[in-house]
């Protein structure tokens, strides 16, 4: 990607900062720790000692955050964030989704010179977590989230979350722990295992030797059968359902070759099968965890979770009392705010409401209520604050399931169903088909070699390297894509993504983006206060013409803001600093037309009900978009766009999308639009970048959200792309065919080894030796080529972009 | 021949011990964040910091 003239770029750490507003002078930021850093370094002429406490600036609306934590001062919410308290040392640990640079870690881990109190803190860069350790008696936890919000890394609470992330976390650990102890247990026994295997036979003169091997082998499994207990109870908890699940057949083979080692062991004194066994547990395990990194990266990002109402305003006596979303009781009257989620059913007391309920059916259009109508837990409140009267308390597992069942899971059950039902239907048919085979063979022929033939052909039939291929596979490509700005989801959405003929963009955000495009101002001119009121406006708006005015007005939003009201496709209003100030359509703010009726797209504003001029907007198509869309027909995908706004003559655009674009769509006729194509039997990717494209992507087979800042909020969708990558898509798409096929050829890998396998197994004649082989050398062949493989072709197609991404803004 | 049983035992207390080590380390959680240490190594520290932060 060639770079645009006009992104700005980070003083500090050279990353771009699309509308971060922060700047010193002429010096642009991207985010408040490479601000701070820097006017570190500049004070102090690069001097060694970093003295915190002694700066100025950073200051943003501290009295806002005092209000907003207020409840924090609360023993009983306090104590939700305690981890552990030792005397006076108290132990806690936030979530910080503004975390993104070394100059973030290097600022908050100094966090002790700049609020007494605090004793240490750590980030952990990955989880975009900060844990701390503060003396009681000197802060508390309101004051330290206070400090962060203030620093501009203002903390994700919400307790579904504390107890989400913990979860993973501990989870990860365990999954290390089995996965070191299977490991050493697996190398351990494969040594004790070699002197038998290379001695031919010699071995058989030491009768007390060889037994100490095979004892220590023996006593070694137990610990490789403790680190695989998940397979086991996921399969016996799978059982009393009576579902098949993969992990039967791995419980299965696991358990035949314990038993039949220890037969081998005791009865007949020869060597086990156990470094077969534990090795089966180790590969297995670690294709588990590749599994369980590549699906639980994407979290932070588009969780819903993050907006779970914590704390209610319940209202008793004409006193606001903050309370936990547990306590709200029925026939409460709670209080709701601008932004914040409706936490339970109840009858609206208040004249009007207007409700957001994207998150529950994907809906952009928002619904006004009138009082005394029944409103529903899940909407979000947009405009002024309304009050319930409660008749339905929500809890937290409720919004769960809302919400999740509106938007997630039912793309991933089809997967699992899918995936399940493969490996089910060819590989546990064809090993029933060939364990009957054996059996009839050998009651006519031998039925001394029956048992073992049957043992054997479970020990080496195991669907390991089958499970593996596609876990390695899924998890080094949906690696390779992230490092590239591209966050799949899952697996799943790997392999729609490389069987779609059709691509809908979106265009207002999509491809055109307000990091390229101009602002042309038409009116008074603007005194530098007047300026910075309607930054600070256009800052309160997620819409992109708001950001594109941000970017123009170049002023840093920082005035008291009340009011705040948003009308979706009209514009928006506050009292900004005292004075009443709107923004938005020439309808919406100028009634009379008193100022000139502009042709193209603008936004005109007004100060004290006085319309003062208007902002002339001129998209610009993001870089390489023209070039993507040449590529993409020449692949035979379709293209269509699909926009808001109103229909724009352009040249280029007409020549990329010829007739097939469509403007002023609502958002319930974008996603008729993907449904009729889908009835068309085509599979659509969807490219949009807001809420009012959210029911387009998810009726899509593939939804893409686009975005130039992470931190936003995502409607659902299969994957996420940075703004800036929109021009390598076909590489994506290409990328995850390739994936597709990769997992195909280890298959085959994988089937070669079984048949093997399988032709010793089926005469009886497997022995501890060919399975110590054959089992590590299936698995270890398989990871190999998958990785290699994977690696391969994230190089060949997205080259380019990964030395970018490598330099990894180490600045400081 | 039978000394090489006394060997498999040493052995065993050896790999036994390394394991142990693993397994505090992972207790520790030291495999939790591989990114900011690799950072946090650049950063200035001054020495009377130290003892406070080591807590």
């Amino acid at each position: 990607m060639k770079s645009i003239s006009n992104d700005v770029k980070c003083y500090h750490c050279g990353d771009i900062c699309f509308d971060s507003g922060i700047k010193i002078e002429d010096k642009n930021f991207c985010c408040n720790g490479c601000k701070t850093v820097f006017e570190i370094l500049d004070k102090n002429n690069l001097c060694q000692y970093y003295d915190l406490n002694k700066l100025p600036g950073n200051t943003i609306e501290t009295a806002a955050f005092q209000d907003k934590y207020a409840y924090l001062d609360q023993k009983e919410f306090a104590d939700k964030f305690t981890q552990f308290s030792n005397g006076n040392q108290v132990f806690t640990s936030f979530q910080i989704p503004g975390l993104h640079c070394s100059s973030c870690v290097f600022l908050l881990e100094n966090l002790y010179k700049i609020l007494p109190g605090i004793i240490r803190s750590e980030v952990f860069f990955q989880d975009k977590r900060i844990k701390i350790v503060f003396d009681k008696d000197v802060t508390n936890i309101r004051e330290i989230v206070i400090t962060l919000s203030r620093l501009g890394y203002e903390p994700n609470l919400s307790l579904a979350k504390e107890s989400e992330t913990d979860e993973s976390s501990k989870m990860e650990r365990s999954m290390i722990l089995k996965i070191g102890v299977a490991g050493f247990c697996v190398g351990n026994i494969m040594m004790l295992s070699l002197p038998d295997y290379l001695s031919l036979g010699y071995l058989e003169n030491f009768v007390k030797l060889k037994w100490t091997f095979n004892i220590a082998a023996f006593l070694l499994s137990f610990p490789a059968l403790w680190a695989a207990a998940i397979f086991f109870k996921s399969a016996l908890s799978a059982l009393k359902q009576r579902v098949l699940v993969i992990d039967l057949p791995i419980a299965l083979a696991i358990a035949i070759t314990f038993l039949r080692s220890v037969y081998e062991v005791f009865v007949r004194h020869e060597s086990g099968y156990f470094d077969s066994m534990s090795g089966i547990i180790f590969f297995m395990l670690i294709g588990r965890y590749f599994q369980f990194k590549a699906t639980n990266r994407l979290n932070y990002q588009n969780d819903l979770s993050s907006y779970f109402p914590f704390v209610v305003n319940v209202k008793k006596e004409d006193a606001i009392h903050p309370t936990a979303l547990e306590d709200v009781k029925k026939n409460d009257i709670i209080l709701i705010r601008n932004g914040e989620v409706v936490p339970a059913d109840g009858i609206l007391l208040s004249e009007t409401a207007e409700l957001d309920c994207s998150f529950l059916n994907g809906e952009s259009e928002t619904i006004l209520c009138m009082k005394g109508e029944q409103i529903y837990g899940g909407s979000r409140l947009l405009g002024s604050s309304i009050e319930l009267y409660v008749d339905r308390v929500c809890d937290k597992n409720y919004f769960a399931r809302l919400w999740n069942n509106a938007h997630y899971i039912y793309k991933e059950d089809v997967f699992k169903q899918h995936y399940i039902n493969f490996i089910n239907k060819y590989f546990t048919l064809g090993l029933l088909v060939i364990s009957v085979g054996v059996l009839g063979f050998w009651l006519f022929v031998d039925t001394s070699r029956l048992w073992n033939a049957l043992t054997s052909i479970l020990i080496v039939a195991c669907p390991c390297a089958l499970l593996l291929s596609a876990s390695f596979t899924y998890g080094a490509i949906l690696g390779i894509l992230r490092k590239n700005g591209f966050f799949a989801k899952d697996a799943n959405t790997l392999e729609l993504l490389s069987g779609t003929d059709v691509i809908v963009f979106d265009k207002t955000g999509t491809i055109s983006a307000q990091a390229h495009s101009s602002v042309e101002y038409h009116g008074r001119e603007l005194a530098h206060y007047e300026k910075k009121i309607l930054a600070t406006l256009a800052f309160q708006s997620n819409h992109i013409y708001s950001k594109q005015l941000l970017h123009f007005l170049n002023e840093q939003a920082g005035l008291p803001v009340e009011h705040f009201k948003e009308i979706p496709h009209e514009g928006v209003e506050a009292i900004v600093g005292g004075i009443h100030v709107k923004l938005g359509k020439q309808s919406y703010v100028d009634i009379d037309g008193i100022l000139e009726k502009c042709p193209s797209s603008s936004v005109y504003f007004s100060l004290e009900g006085v319309p003062l001029g208007y902002f002339k907007m001129f998209a610009a198509w993001r870089p390489g978009f023209i070039e993507l869309a040449e590529q993409l027909k020449k692949r035979n995908y379709q293209l269509y766009l699909l926009s808001g706004d109103k229909p724009t003559e352009d040249k280029l655009l007409k020549k990329t999308f010829g007739e097939s674009m469509y403007f002023s769509q609502t958002p319930m006729q974008k996603r008729t639009f993907i449904q009729t194509l889908q009835q068309k039997g085509k599979k659509v990717i969807m490219i949009g970048d807001g809420l009012n494209d959210a029911g387009a992507i998810k009726q899509s087979d593939v939804g893409i959200v686009l975005t130039d800042n992470t931190n936003n909020f995502l409607p659902a969708c299969n994957a996420i792309l940075k703004g800036t990558r929109l021009n390598h898509l076909m590489d994506f798409i290409e990328v995850a065919g390739r994936s597709k096929r990769i997992v195909h050829i280890s298959f085959l890998i994988s089937l070669i080894y079984n048949v093997i396998g399988l032709y010793y197994a089926v005469q009886g004649i497997l022995n501890p030796m060919i399975a110590a082989i054959l089992m590590p050398a299936s698995t270890i062949s398989i990871v190999l080529f998958t990785s290699i493989a994977s690696y391969y072709t994230g190089r060949k197609y997205l080259k380019d972009l990964d030395k970018k991404d490598d330099k990894n803004h180490i600045s400081l | 021949m039978d000394a090489l049983i006394v060997l498999i035992l040493v052995s065993m207390v050896v790999a036994g011990s390394f394991l142990a080590a693993f397994l505090w380390a992972v207790k520790k959680g030291q495999y939790e964040d591989s990114f900011s240490p690799s950072i946090r190594i650049l950063f200035e520290e001054k020495n009377e910091d130290k003892d406070v932060k080591q807590l």
